[in-house]
C-alpha cells in the first residue's frame, strides 16, 4: 500500500467531513430564510449535493478498505475515483451556485419557513416536546458511547437503567439528583429576573469554603463540639454565598455591570481562593485534603448518608415553589425579567428586587455548598462544585424557567449523566471525554427544544403564494408609475 | 528582565488569539462562551493536521518541510475552530437560542470532543513524538536572532506563529475600526434592527464574525500545543482555563484589536508571574493566578461606572435578533 495515496486519501476524506459540513449549513440556512420559488431551486442542489456527498463518502470509504486490505478488484478503484470525482462535482456545482445565488437580486416574499414567537405553548404540546427531546437524547447519547466503545447499541441502552436505579447506585442518582436541584432552585428566580446568573459554582465554592475554614479551625484546631460546630457552619456558609452573590448584583442594579461576565469571572477567583485555603490548611503538603481527618466535624448522617441532602433540598424546592408562584416577591422578580421600565413604572424597585433575589440565591448556593462540603465530601476541593453551577442553568433553560418543570429536568439530567457514566465504564471506555462529549450533545438537545418551545416554524401556504406575487407586482408598478 | 519578557510574550500570543477571535464574534453582538471549547478544538485540529504531514514525511523517509506543516497546523486548527464555532453560530443566529447557554453547552461539548481525538493521538506513541518533533520545527525562532543581541532576543526569538497573532490583531484593528466592512459589523452589534434597515445582511455579517472569529480561537489552542508547550498535551481543561481568561481580556482591552497584543503580554506576564519570581509558595503563587479574574472585575466595574460610549460592550450583545420583534 502506497503511504502517499493513504495520506491523499486521507485529507480528502478530512476535507470532505469539513465541505459536507458548511453544504450542511448552508442547506439548513437556505431552507430557513428560503425566499419566494426563485431560491427553491439552490436549495433542492445543496440537498441533493449533500446527499451525493454523504453517499460518496461511504462508498469511497468501503472502496478504500478493500484496497487498503489488498483484495480488491478493478470495480473498486474505479467506485473511490467515481465517488472522488462526483463529490468534487457536487461541491463545485454548489460553491458556483452560490455565487450566482449571491447576486441575484432579492425579492420580498413570503419565505417558505420563518419563526414565529409562540406567545404561550399548550401543556399538550409541551409534554410532546419534551418526551421527543428526552427520548432523542437518550437514544443519541447512547448510539456515541456504543460507537466509542465499539459496543452492542442495546446492552449500552440497558446499562444506563441499570446503572442508575440498581440497589446502592439509586441513592447515589438521588443524592446527585439533590444537589443538581438545589442548585437549579437557586439559579431559576436570577433567570426568570433575565439576570444572567453564571456564577453558581462559584457561589458554591466559596460556601464550601466557608464550611471548610469552621471545620478545620473551630473543629479540627479549636475542638468545639459538633453541636456548636453545626449552627456556625451554616450561618458562615449561608453568608458567604450571600456576600458572592450579591457583589455582582449590586454592581448591576447601581451601574449596569455585565452580570454574566462579572458572574463567570467570580467563578475563577472562587477557585483560586479554594486552592488558597487548602494550602493555608495543609502547608507543605500535597494540594489535597483528607476526608478522614474531618468527619467528625461535618454535618450529622440522617438515616444512611445519603438522605440529608435530599430533606433539605426537598424543603427548599417547596419554598422555591411557593415563593416564586404565589408571593408578592415572585410577581415583581417577573415583572423585573419582563421589563425593567415596566416594573419601575408599576412602582416596583427594580434595583431591590434584584439585589434581594441575588441574596437568595446566594444563600441557597451557600446552603449546598455546605452540604457538599460539611456533609457529602467532608473536604472542599477545586472540583467540589461539580460544575453543577452550569448544568443548573442548563436544567433551569430546559424547564423553561417553571420550577415544576425544573424537578423532572434536574431528574432527567442527572440520570443520563450517571446512567452514561456507568454504561460506558460497563463496556470498557475509561475515558472520561466520551461522557462530556454525550453531554455536549443532550445539551444541544436541550437547546434545540427550548427552541421549539419558544418558536413556531410558519410552512408558507401554497395558495397564498400567487396572490402576495400579484400584490408584489402591484406596488411594484404604481411604484414605478408614481 | 530580557527573559522575563521573552517568555511573557511567547505565552501571549495564545491569549491574543483567543482575545481576537471573541473581539470579532462579540462585534456582531455574539457573546460566545464557547471560546474555551472552540479553543480545546483548536488543538485537536492542529495536532490532527500536523500529525497528517508528519506521517507523510516519515513515509517518503523525509524531513518534514516547514512550510507544509505550518499550512496544516494553520488550516486544520481554523477549520476544527470555525467548525465548532458555526455549531454555536447554527443555534444563536437561526435558531436565535440563548447565547450564553449555547456557549456553554460548546464549552463541553468541544473540550470532550478535543480530548477524544488528543487520546487517540497521544495513546500512540510514535504520534506523541511526531507532534514535538513537528512543534520544534515550527516553533523554530527568526535567523540572526542569536547574532543581535538583547534586540534580537526580545524581537525576533520567537516561533512564527507569534508574529502571524500580531498582524492578524493589527489587520483587524484596521478592518473594523477604517474599512466598510468593519463598520457594517459594527452595526450589526451595536443594533441589529438599525442595520437591516439600512439594508446590510445582519445574518450574513454574524455568521462570518462567529465563523471566522471561532476560526482564529481555535488558533489559540493550536499555538498552546505546538508553540508553547511545544507538543505535550494532558488535558483540555488546561486550554479551557485559557479560554475564560481570552473571554476576561476581551473586556480588559475594550474590544479594541490593537490594544488587545499589549494587553496579552501583560496577562502573560500576571499568569507566569508567579513562575517568573521563583515563588514556589503555593498560597503567594495563587494569588497571582487570580490577579488577571479580579483586574479583568475592576476593569469591568471601572467602564461601566464611567459610562462612556466608546467604550462600553457592543449594545446588542447577548441579545438574539428576531426582525418580527419589536
Amino acid at each position: 500500500m502506497n503511504k502517499t495515496f493513504d495520506t491523499i486519501f486521507k485529507i480528502g476524506r478530512v476535507l470532505n467531513i469539513i465541505c459536507g459540513f458548511v453544504l450542511g449549513l448552508l442547506f439548513l440556512t437556505k431552507l430557513f430564510a428560503l425566499q419566494d420559488s426563485t431560491a427553491l431551486v439552490p436549495t433542492i442542489v445543496y440537498g441533493v449535493a449533500l446527499i451525493i456527498a454523504v453517499v460518496c463518502f461511504i462508498f469511497a470509504g468501503k472502496a478504500y478498505k478493500k484496497i487498503a486490505s489488498g483484495e480488491y478488484t478493478v470495480e473498486h478503484c474505479v467506485i473511490l475515483c467515481v465517488t472522488g470525482i462526483a463529490s468534487v462535482f457536487a461541491y463545485t456545482v454548489c460553491g458556483v451556485l452560490k455565487i450566482i445565488d449571491r447576486d441575484r437580486t432579492q425579492i420580498v416574499s413570503e419565505p417558505l419557513v420563518r419563526l414565529v414567537k409562540r406567545d404561550s405553548s399548550s401543556v399538550k404540546r409541551n409534554v410532546i416536546v419534551y418526551a421527543t427531546t428526552i427520548t432523542i437524547s437518550l437514544l443519541l447519547g447512547c448510539l456515541l458511547i456504543a460507537l466509542v466503545g465499539r459496543g452492542d447499541f442495546f446492552k449500552v441502552l440497558t446499562n444506563v437503567f441499570t446503572g442508575s436505579f440498581s440497589g446502592g447506585e439509586m441513592w447515589v442518582l438521588m443524592q446527585n439528583f439533590a444537589l443538581l436541584l438545589g442548585v437549579s432552585a437557586a439559579i431559576i428566580p436570577t433567570f426568570r429576573m433575565k439576570f444572567w446568573n453564571l456564577g453558581g459554582n462559584g457561589q458554591i465554592m466559596i460556601g464550601g469554603v466557608a464550611t471548610m475554614l469552621v471545620m478545620h479551625h473551630l473543629g479540627k484546631m479549636g475542638g468545639l463540639s459538633q453541636a456548636v460546630l453545626i449552627p456556625i457552619m451554616i450561618v458562615a456558609a449561608v453568608a458567604a454565598g450571600m456576600i458572592w452573590a450579591v457583589i455582582p448584583a449590586i454592581f448591576k442594579a447601581y451601574f449596569k455591570t455585565n452580570e454574566s461576565l462579572f458572574t463567570l469571572m467570580m467563578n475563577y477567583v472562587a477557585v483560586y481562593i479554594v486552592e488558597i485555603t487548602i494550602a493555608s490548611m495543609n502547608p507543605g503538603g500535597s494540594g489535597v485534603l483528607f476526608a478522614r481527618d474531618y468527619r467528625n466535624f461535618g454535618l450529622i448522617d440522617v438515616g444512611n448518608k445519603y438522605l440529608l441532602p435530599i430533606i433539605v433540598v426537598a424543603v427548599i424546592t417547596a419554598f422555591m415553589i411557593v415563593y416564586l408562584k404565589y408571593s408578592k416577591h415572585g410577581y415583581e422578580i417577573s415583572v423585573v425579567g419582563e421589563s425593567a421600565n415596566t416594573a419601575r413604572y408599576i412602582g416596583v424597585n427594580d434595583k431591590k428586587v434584584t439585589i434581594r433575589t441575588l441574596l437568595l440565591s446566594g444563600a441557597i448556593c451557600g446552603i449546598i455548598g455546605l452540604l457538599i462540603v460539611g456533609g457529602k465530601d467532608h473536604m472542599v476541593s477545586t472540583d467540589s462544585a461539580g460544575n453543577m453551577g452550569f448544568t443548573a442553568i442548563m436544567t433551569v433553560w430546559l424547564a423553561n424557567c417553571n420550577p415544576i418543570a425544573m424537578i423532572g429536568t434536574c431528574f432527567y439530567v442527572s440520570f443520563i449523566t450517571k446512567g452514561m457514566d456507568a454504561a460506558a465504564t460497563a463496556i470498557g471506555v475509561t475515558d472520561n471525554s466520551a461522557i462530556n462529549i454525550v453531554l455536549g450533545v443532550v445539551y444541544f438537545c436541550i437547546i434545540t427544544c427550548s427552541f421549539f418551545i419558544n418558536y413556531k416554524l410558519v410552512f408558507r401556504k401554497s395558495e397564498v403564494k400567487p396572490q402576495t406575487k400579484a400584490n408584489v407586482a402591484a406596488v411594484d408598478g404604481g411604484a414605478n408609475n408614481g | 528582565m530580557v527573559n522575563v519578557i521573552t517568555s511573557a510574550v511567547l505565552f501571549s500570543a495564545v491569549f491574543l488569539y483567543g482575545c481576537l477571535g471573541e473581539i470579532l464574534t462579540e462585534k456582531s453582538g455574539h457573546l460566545n462562551l464557547g471560546i474555551p471549547g472552540i479553543m480545546c478544538m483548536g488543538t485537536a485540529g492542529g495536532a490532527y493536521g500536523v500529525t497528517i504531514v508528519m506521517n507523510a514525511a516519515d513515509a517518503a523517509g523525509a524531513e518534514p518541510s516547514y512550510i507544509l506543516l505550518l499550512l496544516a497546523a494553520l488550516a486544520f486548527g481554523f477549520l476544527f475552530g470555525a467548525a465548532a464555532a458555526a455549531i454555536y453560530g447554527f443555534f444563536t443566529i437561526t435558531l436565535r437560542c440563548n447565547q450564553n447557554i449555547s456557549g456553554l453547552a460548546l464549552t463541553t461539548l468541544g473540550s470532550g470532543l478535543a480530548q477524544f481525538v488528543m487520546n487517540g493521538i497521544t495513546d500512540d506513541g510514535i504520534q506523541k513524538t511526531n507532534l514535538s518533533r513537528a512543534s520544534r520545527i515550527l516553533s523554530k525562532s527568526l535567523p540572526f536572532a542569536n547574532d543581535l543581541g538583547w534586540f534580537g532576543q526580545l524581537f525576533l526569538s520567537y516561533g512564527v506563529l507569534v508574529y502571524i497573532a500580531i498582524v492578524v490583531a493589527i489587520i483587524m484593528g484596521i478592518v473594523l475600526k477604517r474599512t466598510r466592512l468593519g463598520l457594517h459589523l459594527r452595526a450589526v452589534g451595536e443594533n441589529p434592527a438599525t442595520a437591516d434597515a439600512v439594508g446590510i445582511n445582519v445574518t450574513a455579517y454574524k455568521y462570518g464574525a462567529v465563523t471566522i472569529g471561532g476560526g482564529i480561537a481555535g488558533l489559540g489552542g493550536m499555538f498552546y500545543l505546538l508553540d508553547s508547550t511545544k507538543g505535550s498535551f494532558e488535558n483540555s481543561s488546561t486550554i479551557e482555563g485559557f479560554g475564560w481568561l481570552c473571554i476576561a481580556l476581551v473586556i480588559f482591552v475594550l474590544w479594541k484589536p490593537n490594544v488587545s497584543i499589549l494587553g496579552s503580554i501583560l496577562f502573560g506576564l500576571l499568569f507566569l508571574l508567579g513562575y517568573l519570581l521563583g515563588i514556589s509558595e503555593p498560597i503567594t503563587q495563587n494569588l497571582f493566578k487570580m490577579l488577571p479574574y479580579v483586574v479583568t472585575i475592576i476593569v469591568l466595574i471601572v467602564l461601566s461606572i464611567i459610562d462612556t460610549r466608546e467604550n462600553q460592550p457592543p449594545q446588542a450583545l447577548g441579545l438574539p435578533y428576531f426582525r418580527e420583534e419589536r
